[in-house]
């Protein structure tokens, strides 16, 4: 394949309120320095990652978006993104702007700078999701594909044969949550349960994923089901899907949670019910 | 988890031959989590490192870390000085933003600064690889992405540079993976390109298996490259695996391609002399268990290999297998190019993640990391041994730490590896570690970049006065040789 490069995109990740310090400086030796260089006092954070939660009062290097010239002591509201981190930290400016009497909502202390960056995320989950739903986690059971692979694995086994389905440390350990739902907020949903997949496996590619337990009830934020797993062997693939054929086909729609940001339980306020109030106001 | 039951009786052979000699190497150790990142708390775990060989002072390093503002790129890690100093940079595709990358590894073309790596994007459930490249890793300009396809566990990427001849200045990169898509079943392979710095460069999936397996073959597949085109490489070839226990057998098998693995029938140049296919059966059906851990650290299959950069003939390989309770770890060596194989040089119960490095003197580095202690109160144990002939050892205990401290987040909770490697006569090393400050935990010295005090104990965030929770974090080490 022709190989491909990307420059860094996407959508400011650190907003915070500075007053520019230094022009064409930098807090960190291993930072190129320009005329877009600059550093800042971290003054108020709006919106931040729970790593860089303590920067209040520190000062941090800001490399411009060059659409505006600052000069010392000039306050701005920053949107940033991830530049480097060593003695201290270096931020991309997607864009500054001038503190202005518009931004006094943006400004408000009420709101947990660290909880307005988890919001951002869990906005971007809700307008992504297929279906969102309230509702209970009934019981928790194997797929069917995960059946038919322990059919499969007794057949190879009488068989005496070789070939089975490759496994791997990352294995996703697939199990189906069966959630009665209470309401749809989002998208078509007309049954009055779903299957909700998600992986029980601890290993790292998967640990973060919603882990459902009967009894649980809260928000669920679903993909249709495409779960993207590694691909299947040849020989065996043909064997295990003859026993998958055999297996109980899933008779209610089935989507995937893959993310913490997937399920909201009933007793944390806030977030994702927010979301769902300003839509429906 | 269970941790393993630890029996009292330790190897005859390591301690006969073990010894502390009065000359102590000069070790550099620092965790390598940045001051600015202080109150961080992510279990940083299977490290990697890559030193560029044209320039020294300029290494970097990766681990599961995620971009700290949760952005699109995951970060490498940094040294412009030798590794004194560290810097997390977030150039790399496809950041999970609680763990960055999945399985990931790096290394520098030897003379042009150009570096790359394999890994598995953090942001894609189908185990996608993206071979990557770039020619300036401090700039904020992501990797491009050379190789981008599915289905593939743990690519582990080796570089050597063509230092004479007509192909002089060429980058020969080999990505040894299990890639899981292969049909027959023969899924250890190696993508290899043999002028990788170019725009476009081709690649060839090379099958390595040339025996019946279960349906695949294990995860790890390391390539090892001599600069005179000597290609060696290891993996654990699968014999049987029982999906309900997780128990296998497996062959550890050694192959060697003699002009950098470039012919028709790629990595064929050692054949075994009983059942007369493709690569020495080093060992034979050694036990493993998929499903099995040692303390909170999963098992299951550990290799390493290394050649000698003096002397193409000789190889050191080590591996693990289950001995009863115990994980055992095995070191060997081949004086005659893979052909014939020493008896366990070294012998470790219940250790694992083996790297091998040797340096421009032949002296050989062995990394690794051993569970020891009552069940209350066990401890990993970092170990570098050093030996020129591989019967007297000079032996550093790097870290000694509490093995159930912090708690258990993810598999792995260490790592599926740590590394090794030599650039002329010093060794350079990574592993993942509890990073309680605790001068005792360190007996050769350690240096914190991150806030800590050393009196309490205890570590401290960006404000050097608020408590910060004990996390798993890399450290590098330089052992001068």
């Amino acid at each position: 394949m022709p190989a491909r490069k990307k420059a860094h995109t996407g959508k400011p990740t650190f907003v915070f309120k500075g007053t520019v310090k230094k022009l064409k400086s930098a807090t960190m030796k291993t930072v190129a320095v320009d005329s877009k260089t600059v550093v800042v006092s971290v003054d108020q954070l709006i919106e931040a990652p729970p790593d860089l939660a303590a920067y209040v009062g520190q000062e941090i290097t800001v490399q411009l978006s060059g659409a505006i010239k600052p000069k010392v002591g000039q306050q701005l509201i920053f949107h940033t993104v991830s530049g480097q981190y060593g003695e201290s930290i270096e931020v991309r400016s997607l864009s500054e702007e001038p503190v202005q009497a518009t931004h006094s909502a943006m400004l408000s202390t009420a709101v947990d700078p660290i909880e307005r960056h988890r919001d951002r995320e869990r906005r971007r989950h809700f307008d992504k999701a297929d279906l969102v739903v309230s509702g209970k986690v009934l019981a928790v059971t194997l797929p069917p594909d995960e059946q038919a692979k322990s059919a499969s694995k007794t057949a190879l086994a009488a068989a005496t044969t070789t070939r089975r389905k490759p496994v791997s440390e990352h294995d996703p350990k697939w199990r189906n949550a069966v959630v009665e739902v209470d309401e749809v907020h989002k998208g078509k949903h007309t049954k009055k349960q779903i299957i909700v997949r998600f992986p029980a496996s601890t290993d790292v590619m998967w640990y973060n994923a919603p882990k459902f337990q009967p009894g649980q009830s809260g928000h669920f934020l679903l993909q249709k089901s495409k779960p993207e797993e590694p691909p299947k062997g040849g020989k065996a693939t043909k064997k295990i899907t003859a026993a998958a054929a055999v297996a109980p086909a899933e008779t209610t729609d089935t989507y995937v949670a893959l993310d913490p940001l997937d399920f909201q339980p009933d007793s944390e306020p806030g977030g994702i019910k927010n979301i769902i109030e300003s839509e429906n106001s | 988890m269970p941790a393993k039951k630890q029996s009292k009786k330790a190897s005859k052979a390591s301690k006969k031959k073990t010894s502390k000699k009065a000359a102590t190497p000069k070790v550099l150790l620092v965790n390598i989590i940045p001051k600015s990142l202080s109150g961080e708390t992510h279990q940083d775990s299977e490290p990697t490192i890559a030193v560029n060989p044209a320039n020294l002072q300029q290494i970097v390093a990766t681990a599961f870390t995620p971009d700290p503002q949760h952005g699109e790129y995951a970060p490498i890690y940094m040294s412009q000085d030798g590794g004194n100093t560290w810097t997390l940079n977030s150039i790399v595709p496809g950041n999970n933003r609680r763990t960055g990358t999945g399985d990931i590894t790096v290394k520098f073309s030897k003379t042009s600064n150009v570096l790359y790596a394999g890994i598995l994007r953090g942001d894609s459930r189908g185990f996608r690889l993206n071979i990557l490249r770039t020619k300036n890793f401090m700039s904020s300009t992501p990797m491009e992405i050379l190789v981008d396809r599915k289905g593939v566990d743990q690519p582990y990427v080796q570089v050597a540079t063509v230092s004479r001849g007509p192909h002089k200045g060429k980058d020969r990169l080999y990505v040894g993976n299990n890639d899981l898509h292969v049909k027959s079943g023969a899924t250890a392979t190696i993508d290899r390109s043999l002028n990788a710095a170019v725009s476009n460069p081709r690649f060839k999936k090379i099958r390595v298996e040339s025996r019946d397996t279960p349906g695949q073959d294990g995860p790890p597949v390391r390539p090892s490259i001599h600069p005179d085109g000597t290609a060696y490489a290891i993996y654990q070839s699968w014999r049987t695996y029982d999906d309900d226990s997780g128990e296998g057998t497996a062959d550890i098998v050694v192959l060697r391609d003699d002009n950098w693995g470039s012919g028709s029938k790629p990595f064929s140049d050692l054949v075994d002399p009983l059942d007369g296919k493709k690569g020495v059966r080093v060992a034979q059906s050694t036990k493993f268990n998929f499903h099995g851990s040692l303390g909170l650290q999963r098992t299951g299959g550990d290799v390493a290999l290394v050649v000698d950069p003096t002397n193409s003939d000789v190889v050191y390989i080590a591996y693990n297998d289950d001995h009863g309770d115990d994980y055992v770890l095995h070191l060997l060596r081949s004086k005659d190019r893979g052909e014939t194989w020493s008896q366990d040089l070294r012998k470790i119960r219940n250790a694992l993640n083996p790297g091998l490095a040797i340096n421009n003197a032949g002296k050989l580095g062995f990394l690794y990391q051993a569970l020891r202690g009552p069940a209350a109160a066990q401890r990993w144990i970092t170990k570098l041994e050093l030996t020129r002939n591989g019967s007297s050892w000079t032996t550093l205990t790097l870290a000694t730490t509490p093995a159930e401290i912090p708690e258990f987040k993810f598999d792995p909770y260490l790592g599926d590896y740590a590394h090794l490697m030599a650039v002329g006569k010093d060794f350079y090393g990574i592993f993942s570690a509890s990073n309680t400050p605790r001068k005792k935990n360190f007996p050769c010295g350690v240096v914190y970049q991150r806030n800590a005090n050393w009196t309490t104990e205890t570590l401290l965030n960006v404000n050097n006065t608020s408590p910060v929770k004990v996390s798993i974090d890399p450290f590098f080490v330089k052992v001068a040789g």
